[in-house]
C-alpha cells in the first residue's frame, strides 16, 4: 500500500513506555510530546491505519510490542544481563493518533515507507545542524506541535 | 480537656492512649487530632510529585533502548543536573512534569493549557535545550546551566503561567 497519504488519513504511533504517557489524572490528551520526538534517524516511524478496526490496530501493537521485547531480551541476554522468564519491558499501552493534515499543517510531512506494510514516517524534521542542543530545541519544538493535534487511544482490551 | 491532647514522644506515633479525657469534647477532640496528623501523613508538598516523577523516569530509564526503540540510557550526572535544575525553579513556578526523551536527556514540561506549554532538556552537558508553545507562537533555544538558571528560562515560564 504504497499509494501517496491522503490528508484525511489517521496515522497512530505505537506506545510501548509508559514514560510516553502522563500518569497523573490530568484531562485531556494523555499522550506526551516526547512520544513525538524522532530517534535516532529524524523520522518519525508510525502505521497507516485508517481502515483498521479498533482490534486490527491493537493487534498490529502487540506485534511490534513482542518484536521490541524479543530484540530487548535478546540484547540483555548478549550483555550477560539477567532477563527472567516472565519479565517484560514493553507492553503495548495504546497509540498516538494523528490526521496526516494536521501533521503538514504542523510543516512536516507523512510518507509512506514500507516494508513492515503500512508502515510510514513523519519527515520533514528541522535539517540537523552542528550544534546538537540546537537540534535538540527544534525536534521539541516541533514534537510539541504534533503533541497538541494528537490523541491517545488506549487498547481496546 | 488538656489531657486529650497528650501523645506519645514519638511525633508520628498516633496512639493517643495516654489521654485521660473522658468526657465527650475529650474524646471528640481527640479523634479530629487523630484524623488532622492522619492527613498529615498522607500530605504531599506540591513539588513532590515532579520530584517522585524525576526518579522513578531516572529509574525507568538507565537501560538502552527504553522506549522500545532506539533510545539511549539517562545517565546519572543527567539525572542530578535535572535535579539541580529542578530545585532553582520548584518554589517559584508551579510543578512540572518529568519524562525521559530518546536521545537520553531529562525533559521537565510546564502546562498551562493544551497550546501553552514549555519544556527544557538537560543532560550531562552544560548546555540546556529549550521550547515552547505559546498558541500559535513557537520558541526554542540553548543555554549554559551550570549553577544559575538561564534568564529565558523564568521569562518564559512567566509568560506561560501570566494570569
Amino acid at each position: 500500500m504504497c499509494t501517496p497519504i491522503e490528508d484525511a488519513e489517521v496515522l497512530a504511533r505505537y506506545i510501548l513506555s509508559k514514560s510516553w504517557l502522563y500518569l497523573d489524572n490530568r484531562p485531556g490528551n494523555k499522550l506526551r510530546s516526547n512520544a513525538w520526538l524522532p530517534h535516532p534517524r529524524i523520522e518519525l516511524s508510525v502505521y497507516r491505519v485508517d481502515d483498521w478496526t479498533p482490534s486490527e490496530i491493537d493487534k498490529k501493537g502487540e506485534e511490534v510490542a513482542t518484536e521490541r521485547e524479543s530484540n530487548h531480551r535478546q540484547s540483555e541476554l548478549g550483555k550477560g544481563n539477567d532477563y527472567p522468564d516472565g519479565k517484560r519491558t514493553f507492553k503495548y499501552l495504546g497509540t498516538g493518533k494523528i490526521q496526516a493534515w494536521d501533521v503538514r499543517r504542523s510543516e512536516l510531512d507523512a510518507v509512506p515507507k514500507e516494508p513492515p506494510c503500512r508502515h510510514a514516517d513523519i519527515i520533514g524534521w528541522p535539517p540537523l545542524t552542528q550544534n546538537r542542543k540546537q537540534d535538540v530545541a527544534a525536534q521539541m519544538e516541533y514534537a510539541m506541535r504534533l503533541q497538541r493535534e494528537s490523541h491517545f487511544v488506549p487498547p481496546v482490551e | 480537656m488538656s489531657a486529650c491532647l497528650s501523645r506519645s514522644q514519638n511525633q508520628f506515633d498516633f496512639q493517643y492512649s495516654q489521654s485521660r479525657g473522658a468526657s465527650r469534647t475529650a474524646f471528640d477532640l481527640r479523634r479530629r487530632q487523630i484524623e488532622t496528623f492522619e492527613k498529615l501523613v498522607r500530605v504531599e508538598s506540591p513539588q513532590g510529585h515532579a520530584l517522585r516523577e524525576l526518579d522513578d523516569t531516572f529509574l525507568d530509564c538507565r537501560s538502552e533502548g527504553w522506549d522500545g526503540y532506539d533510545a539511549r540510557p539517562v545517565s546519572l550526572h543527567a539525572y542530578r543536573r535535572a535535579n539541580k535544575f529542578l530545585a532553582h525553579l520548584i518554589a517559584r513556578f508551579p510543578s512540572p512534569t518529568a519524562c525521559a526523551a530518546p536521545d537520553g536527556s531529562l525533559t521537565l514540561e510546564w502546562i498551562a493549557t493544551a497550546d501553552r506549554r514549555f519544556m527544557v532538556s538537560i543532560d550531562a552537558d552544560d548546555v540546556i535545550a529549550f521550547a515552547g508553545l505559546f498558541g500559535s507562537e513557537t520558541v526554542r533555544g540553548t543555554s549554559t546551566f551550570v549553577e544559575d538558571i538561564p534568564l529565558e528560562v523564568p521569562y518564559y515560564l512567566k509568560r506561560l503561567f501570566r494570569p
